[in-house]
């Protein structure tokens, strides 16, 4: 029990901070990436690749999957302003799965060679400073704590008047235009920033489980980290957070309900994703700004404004 | 007034498939007034407010503002130039509040770079003191500074028109371009408006204003000039030029029964 | 060189009974719907249970679980889009995405993650001019070819027909002047439905069932109907022969002049591997994103 709550809090915390990343992205900025789970691949392949193939230090590698997921945000954003939001949304999703073929399609090397076998053996940083049962409970305060660092940096940014300034963008160009904006720098600048922190949940994730392969990245995964925004309420970071122990205690249950409920994996496998489509679908229709609406930021009439 | 005017338009031409918006349009809006854009319905005002802030690339023509070619220009770009607009419908992001909205306009702020914001803390926190005292200034003397930490979405159309109106007195623009800053507002708040935009004119703001009702085109502008079916038919003196025969035509073979100038005559 | 040719053709068949109906409902209701490739896995599974387990002959079974599968879409518009007329495309777009893996994986759930296969036997090709084509394949290009002519009927003689194409030329003047009437969007819903599952029998004969049939072509189908320009359901035709082709032509070109012209060195032979055989649609589409966002025939923006 105690293994399985460790387990579901790094998921937790990985997620969690993959979730943060979309919501910056659509919540704030309201960009429909139906394709976010590609900022995870490359975090994951690029920090794996860099570790296990050229022999950086881990650190070093998920640096390098932090910047390449924040590169490919930036790349992401260049159509923005020609396409309609739809339009952009199918294309998301269509990059995703390009570079999920080339992971699918290349042969990287490593014990498994790459491709559809997928890499093994990824290192665990500080591995050797822990015991095998007190290491989970590390990698879990570090996820969290991540976490934590995560959520500040978006409360930070959208205090700033760059935060402001992509919120505005969701609702659409006009104004922000008129008003001297450049809105493309700032769509840009918001996809490789959701891109980078997205990319930092791939890293983590790839040195955690030591094995990833292209199976782990399909569309479906992003429309686990839309549940997780839409549930928790778009906008609201911490709100995503709650989607995210909600909707990850769901998807992890049955690793825990498979030692009680004699049903057959695979099955299990389908009712939890019905039941978390099924669970969107009625926050959709019945709540649709989720279990915590964005909040309003209030500025207070400052002495010198008085009158 | 130096004899050049501030803002120039040049024999603009703009189609939408078969259909001229504008065919040929000279305007010429001097310095330290209120410039009126009159026209019935579907006349090309607001393209022609599209063409010089850069939302429409005209086929043809030019657009000057203080000597500076503005055509070809991205809206934003323009904006940037000293142009802001407002529009005919309101646009505004409603799931911001008013004192968002506000500080959203404020021009070159250093902390929408998150290196500056980030590096330059006490600086960007300055200015964002700097702006929300402005702000609050603005929003009082358009009347709507107890509603500063409200929704944009929750106020009147008419409020949502003087939140237009202060969003672009933020961006502090040499010229404010108006589009029907009166339409749909109700006949109090419409004298308010207008005694604002006169107070701010005398300020030494620039405006240009597209407007229906014949009242407050008469009480507030200096000059005024006539578009109907993408033509300038008229341009003078709001009185002569809304007496003027072919002026009354215009609008009456438009059949526009709310804009028609002798409406407002018969009050 | 043939063999590419009736491949494509094929493919074509295929999409197309999927693209036609994705760009009627993207043009009435005005969102991408994700869910739509999933009536073909509903409908593929539903012929194959009336047909094995029911032991109706497959033609049968594959017409009742068209209309099944049709009352479905309009069941599925009640419950929830219709609830959704005036939320947000973006809100739309995500209740199909979640409602499409509802779908499949409730048919997961049921039929499992194996395939299955229909009972038709072994088919034993034949040779057609240096191609190998088996009777149910030329079954499928026959009934896309009678389908659509039966859709270009409807088209041009009823209703629905002149609502729809008054969605193709200009969607804002059909909306506010009301055309599409509760009733029609029914119609839009129970055609497109029932034709993706017609399309999802067709791909079964072909090859298999499996839950994630629907879902693999995905963005094939919407690269067809994009291309052929949203609300124009002969581009989407149109569409549907292009992405066909492009799949299978890509793969048997040698693309090494292209690549020498552009400085690489190659062996002489230079093909892509089949294992990219579904970028290739994928790239299509975002080209034409990004250069022609209005598809082939110009419908939209
Ligand atoms: N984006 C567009 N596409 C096609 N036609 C357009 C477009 N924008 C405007 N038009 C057409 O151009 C003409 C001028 O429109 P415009 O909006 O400039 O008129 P207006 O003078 O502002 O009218 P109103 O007083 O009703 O606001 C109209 O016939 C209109 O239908
Ligand atoms: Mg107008």
């Amino acid at each position: 029990m105690t293994d399985f709550l460790i387990y579901l809090a790094t998921m937790v915390g990985i997620w969690g901070i993959l979730s943060l990343s979309l919501n910056l992205q659509y919540g704030v900025t309201g960009l429909v990436n139906l394709g976010h789970i590609v900022f995870f691949m490359l975090g994951a392949y690029i920090s794996t690749i860099m570790v296990v193939l050229a022999g950086w230090p881990i650190f070093l590698g998920m640096a390098a999957g932090v910047v390449a997921a924040a590169a490919f945000g930036a790349l992401m954003a260049l159509p923005t302003s020609n396409l309609q939001q739809d339009y952009w949304a199918i294309s998301t999703l269509a990059a995703a799965e390009i570079v999920r073929l080339v992971f699918l399609n290349t042969q990287l090397g490593g014990p498994y060679s790459g491709a559809a076998f997928g890499m093994s053996g990824i290192p665990r940083p500080l591995r050797a400073y822990f015991t095998s049962g007190s290491y989970d409970l590390f990698y879990m305060v570090m996820v969290l704590t991540v976490l934590a660092i995560c959520l500040a940096l978006c409360w930070w940014v959208l205090a700033t008047p760059f935060g402001r300034t992509i919120k505005a963008l969701r609702e659409g160009d006009h104004v922000p235009l008129a008003l001297g904006k450049r809105i493309a720098t700032f769509r840009i600048r918001s996809m490789a920033l959701g891109g980078g922190i997205g990319g930092l949940a791939g890293a983590l994730f790839a040195h955690y489980n030591a094995f990833i392969s292209p199976q782990y990245f399909l569309p479906l995964e992003t429309f686990i980290v839309w549940a997780m925004v839409i549930l928790g309420g778009a906008g609201n970071f911490v709100g995503v957070i709650v989607g995210t122990v909600i909707i990850q205690s769901i998807y992890n249950s049955t690793r825990f309900l498979k030692d009680f409920v004699p049903i057959d994996q695979a099955l299990l496998g389908s009712l939890r994703m019905i039941l978390i489509a099924v669970l969107i679908i009625l926050v959709i229709l019945y709540m649709p700004k989720g279990l915590i609406p964005e909040r309003r930021r209030r500025y207070e009439r400052p002495p010198a404004a008085q009158g | 007034m130096n004899g050049h005017p501030l803002l120039k338009v040049e024999d603009v031409h703009v189609h939408f498939g078969g259909i001229a918006a504008l065919a040929g349009v000279n305007l010429s809006v001097p310095e330290g007034l209120i410039y009126g854009l009159i026209g019935p319905n579907g006349s090309g005002k607001t393209t022609l407010f599209n063409v010089i802030t850069g939302f429409i690339r005209p086929d043809r023509g030019h657009v000057t503002f203080a000597g500076r070619r503005l055509d070809g220009l991205s809206p934003d770009a323009v904006a940037r130039a000293g142009v802001c607009r407002t529009f005919q419908s309101h646009r505004q992001p409603v799931t911001m509040t008013v004192m968002e909205n506000m500080l959203l306009a404020a021009p070159m702020q250093s902390g929408e770079s998150l290196f500056r914001a980030a590096t330059r803390f006490a600086a960007v926190r300055g200015e964002e003191r700097g702006n929300l005292e402005r702000a609050y200034e603005i929003l009082d003397m358009v009347m709507l500074g107890d509603k500063a930490n409200e929704y944009a979405g929750s106020l009147s159309g008419g409020q949502k028109k003087l939140l237009s109106l202060a969003q672009a007195l933020m961006n502090g623009p040499r010229m404010i371009l108006l589009d029907e800053p009166v339409a749909g507002v109700n006949p109090r708040l419409i004298e308010d408006i207008a005694a604002i935009i006169r107070k701010l004119c005398h300020g030494g703001q620039n405006f240009l204003v597209v407007e229906h009702n014949m009242k407050v085109i008469r009480s507030l502008c200096d000059q005024v000039s006539v578009l109907d079916a993408g033509h300038i038919i008229a341009e003078g003196e709001p009185e002569e030029v809304l007496g003027r025969q072919d002026v009354l035509e215009a609008y009456l073979a438009r059949s526009g029964t709310e804009a028609r100038p002798d409406a407002v005559r018969q009050e | 060189m043939f063999q590419v040719l009736i491949d494509s053709l094929i493919r074509a068949a295929e999409l197309s009974f999927l693209a036609v109906g994705l760009t009627m409902v993207y043009s009435v209701l005005r969102f991408p719907n994700f869910a739509h490739v999933e009536f073909a896995t509903v409908g593929a599974y539903m012929a194959l249970l009336f047909s094995a387990t029911l032991t109706l002959p497959l033609w049968l079974a594959a017409a009742v679980g068209l209309v099944l599968t049709g009352i479905l879409g309009v069941v599925i518009d009640r419950a929830i889009f219709s609830r959704l007329r005036r939320a947000s495309p973006i809100m739309l777009m995500i209740a199909s995405f979640a409602l499409g893996i509802a779908m499949r994986e409730t048919v997961r759930a049921i039929w499992g993650p194996s395939p299955f296969f229909y009972n038709i036997g072994l088919q034993r090709p034949m040779e057609v001019m240096g191609a190998r084509i088996t009777s149910i394949q030329i079954a499928i290009i026959g009934a896309a070819v009678v389908a659509m002519a039966g859709f270009h009927l409807l088209l041009n003689r009823t209703r629905l027909g002149i609502a729809m194409r008054a969605a193709a030329d200009n969607s804002q003047l059909a909306q506010s002047s009301g055309i599409y009437t509760e009733n029609v969007i029914r119609t839009v819903w129970f055609i497109g439905a029932a034709f993706a599952a017609l399309g999802g029998v067709l791909i079964a004969l072909n090859t298999q069932l499996a839950p994630d049939m629907g879902f693999g072509i995905i963005i094939q189908v919407f690269a067809a109907a994009i291309l052929g320009g949203v609300g124009n359901p002969y581009g989407a035709l149109l569409g549907a022969v292009i992405i066909g082709l492009a799949e299978n032509v890509g793969l048997a070109i040698n693309w090494a002049p292209l690549a020498e012209f552009l400085g690489l060195s190659t062996s002489g032979y230079l093909f892509i591997p089949t294992g990219y055989k579904a970028a290739i649609p994928f790239t299509v589409l975002i080209l034409v994103l990004l250069f022609m966002p209005s598809g082939l025939t110009g419908a939209r923006r």
